[in-house]
């Protein structure tokens, strides 16, 4: 080809303007230097995690077939005690109108990971599309996504999230595009940096000198390789959301009341603190164990598949 | 040390860049200051356009809700052709920039507009609340700071030791604790339990010190902890990298002392991420602080920002949306300057 010359100049340039060295997204069996023993210790750590999300997850899915109490009817005395009966999903206690805590926890899950998850895949593909064509085409699609992420990156990710809601009406969709949004720049900043890292491998080089079409290349070739950086945060991006859409449900404007979510059991429960504490302490303790959960996969994966993330 | 070529003497030779760069350049100062200037030229610009396109598109967004401003005014029972009306007396149905640069020329002079539903002035709401959010933000900064550099000094002096691992625990576990659950876990142990502090409620600090810390340390305490996490992770990681470096062997081969060491030789070059993140924060804060202010009933700019968009005051969200937009984008232009003029490497770097 002869213009050869100055696509290689063109990739020297890209070499300087990215920091991501290509060689560090490889699969490589990084932290050797650690002993055998904690690295089991620490495998065993991640697998109680991965089975409490599954768990949380299967339940959150299958709480219609669970032998549990709607989250809606009152099952027991008002404020009753966790761990004082076992039956009739009265093992955790009941809130201020006696309905049963575990049924609530559960369905609060669906509400939270389901919320949780999808925002995050939306996410990524929106995120990862739009990094993808900007870090591979650079030029003014580049520039024109780079201001766009700048000026939702302008506003604190709460405020821009209580600004999306105060427009928008609360419910299941809604919540979904506003939790996106908050996470789009984060994915297109990383695929960005990922996809410009990966475009100057001579085997992308290679498929273009081939004659291979811009958009194929960029998705045959660039988006398999520059994808896993992406797909190792997802785990810390889903507990971000989690924390997300817990905070809009707290303070009153996640989904609507009927339907139960943590961070809406806790705006509850806090009038009864004074009272019985657990209403507040059992929700709270689902949000920690699986933000935990989803923190410790996170930096498990990362520390293994992305160098770049101690 | 580094103080002597900064902004102010970059801002001077920054219009002639182009012939101080062909000059041979007796002393590297004018030069580097050209440098420096065009990058603060550069970081400015891109600031002021990306306030102006985030100032749009919350103008924008919001003009989005379900039944604008007229039919909030109005009330349910409006009928369209009245909130046309209203439309139009308000200036509601001229072209969107035209609006826009309206609402900005006011802006500009200090005007936010009023709330059509209390009639308050939104700037005065902002301001009165503002001294509040600030105090927290402060209070919880100093704590996360103090804790955070505490413990990251205990821990880089035996990277990997049981205290090491230890503090990882507890920063692994503050990282995963949302501040809409540590609150009223604390809130309940500390307040209610133990009644060390106030459940609810605010003192000005008008009314003295004691009585103002009392109702605004454990508010503080709940936006710290977070913060405290992501501190000490960072800046015991920057801490552990410089005490590997070979000028720290060589200082401990003259026989200077550990604790020297850390304070004179590792401390600086190891905080410099510490305060570019700190500053992030505080910008973040600035708006961040919305769960604890609702929880601890405290009349801040979060909880002003909660209320009204409970009340649907479009006209005050917009005025707090944007009031902290443009506080968050100029604490961080002001991090990316102060960056380069503490650190030499950095500001070596941009000039290239």
């Amino acid at each position: 080809m002869s213009s050869d010359p100055m696509v290689y100049e063109d990739h020297n340039t890209l070499r300087e303007a990215t920091d991501i060295e290509p060689d560090a997204l490889l699969l490589e069996e990084e932290a050797a230097s650690e002993g055998v023993p904690r690295r089991r210790k620490r495998q065993i750590l991640m697998w109680i995690c991965v089975a409490w999300i599954v768990l949380l997850f299967l339940a959150a899915l299958l709480a219609d077939f669970l032998p549990i109490p709607g989250y809606g009817e009152p099952v027991g005395p008002a404020r009753m005690q966790p761990f004082q009966e076992w039956g009739d999903g009265l093992a955790l206690g009941t809130d201020a109108f006696g309905r049963s805590n575990l049924s609530r926890v559960i369905y609060g899950a669906r509400a939270s990971m389901m919320i949780g998850i999808l925002a995050t895949v939306i996410g990524l593909v929106v995120g990862g599309f739009v990094g993808l064509i900007s870090g591979y085409r650079r030029g003014w699609a580049d520039r024109g996504s780079s201001f766009v992420v700048d000026t939702l990156l302008a506003f604190p990710p709460l405020v821009l999230l209580l600004t999306l809601t105060a427009v928008l009406t609360p419910k299941l969709s809604t919540l979904l595009i506003g939790l996106s949004i908050l996470v789009i720049p984060t994915f297109v900043r990383l695929e960005r940096a990922a996809a410009m890292a990966w475009s100057e491998r001579p085997f992308v080089l290679a498929a273009r000198s081939y004659g291979s079409k811009d958009l194929r290349v960029a998705f045959r070739h660039v988006l398999p390789n520059s994808i896993l950086t992406l797909i190792t945060y997802v785990p810390t991006v889903i507990s971000a959301m989690i924390v997300a859409e817990g905070s809009l449900s707290f303070l009153g404007l996640g989904l609507p009341s009927p339907t139960p979510s943590w961070g809406g059991m806790i705006a509850e429960g806090k009038t009864s603190l004074r009272v019985e504490p657990s209403v507040v302490f059992v929700p709270a303790a689902f949000v920690f164990l699986t933000v935990l959960a989803f923190n410790i996969v996170g930096e498990r994966v990362r520390a293994r598949y992305d160098s770049k993330d101690g | 040390m580094t103080v002597d070529t900064e902004p102010t003497s970059a801002s001077d030779s920054g219009g002639d860049g182009g012939p101080t760069e062909e000059a041979p350049a007796p002393s590297r100062s004018p030069r580097r200051a050209s440098g420096a200037g065009r990058f603060l030229l550069f970081k400015l610009g891109r600031a002021v356009l990306v306030v102006m396109a985030a100032t749009m598109l919350t103008q924008w967004v919001l003009e989005l809700a379900p039944g604008g401003v007229s039919a909030t005014i109005l009330g349910e029972a409006a009928s369209p052709e009245n909130v046309a009306q209203l439309n139009q007396e308000l200036g509601l149905d001229r072209p969107f920039f035209a609006r826009y640069f309206e609402w900005a020329g006011n802006v500009l002079q200090g005007d936010l507009g009023n709330s059509p539903i209390d009639n308050r002035s939104v700037w005065d709401a902002i301001t009165k609340a503002l001294p509040v959010t600030l105090e927290l933000v402060f209070l919880a900064t100093v704590i996360a700071l103090t804790l955070a550099l505490v413990t990251a000094f205990v821990s880089a002096r035996r990277p990997g030791g049981w205290v090491d691992r230890a503090f990882g625990g507890v920063t692994s576990a503050a990282l995963s604790i949302p501040t809409f659950v540590l609150g009223p876990v604390l809130l309940y142990f500390l307040a209610v339990q133990s009644s060390i502090f106030p459940v609810t409620g605010w003192e000005p600090l008008s009314d003295g010190l004691a009585a103002n810390l009392e109702t605004a340390l454990l508010p503080a305490f709940c936006v710290a902890i977070p913060e405290f996490a992501v501190f000490q992770r960072l800046f015991r990681g920057d801490l552990v990298a410089t005490l590997d470096e070979d000028y720290i062997d060589a200082a401990r081969a003259r026989g200077i002392g550990e604790g020297r060491i850390m304070l004179r030789h590792a401390f600086r070059p190891a905080s410099i991420s510490l305060m570019t993140v700190t500053g992030i924060s505080i910008g973040r804060l600035l708006g961040g602080t919305v769960i604890v202010e609702t929880l601890f009933v405290l009349p801040g700019l979060g909880s002003l920002l909660q209320q009204s968009i409970v009340k649907r005051d479009l006209i005050m969200v917009q005025g707090i949306v944007v009031f902290v937009a443009v506080a968050y984008v100029t604490i961080n232009l002001l991090v990316d300057i102060l960056y380069g003029v503490v650190d030499p490497r950095i500001r070596a770097r941009a000039e290239r």
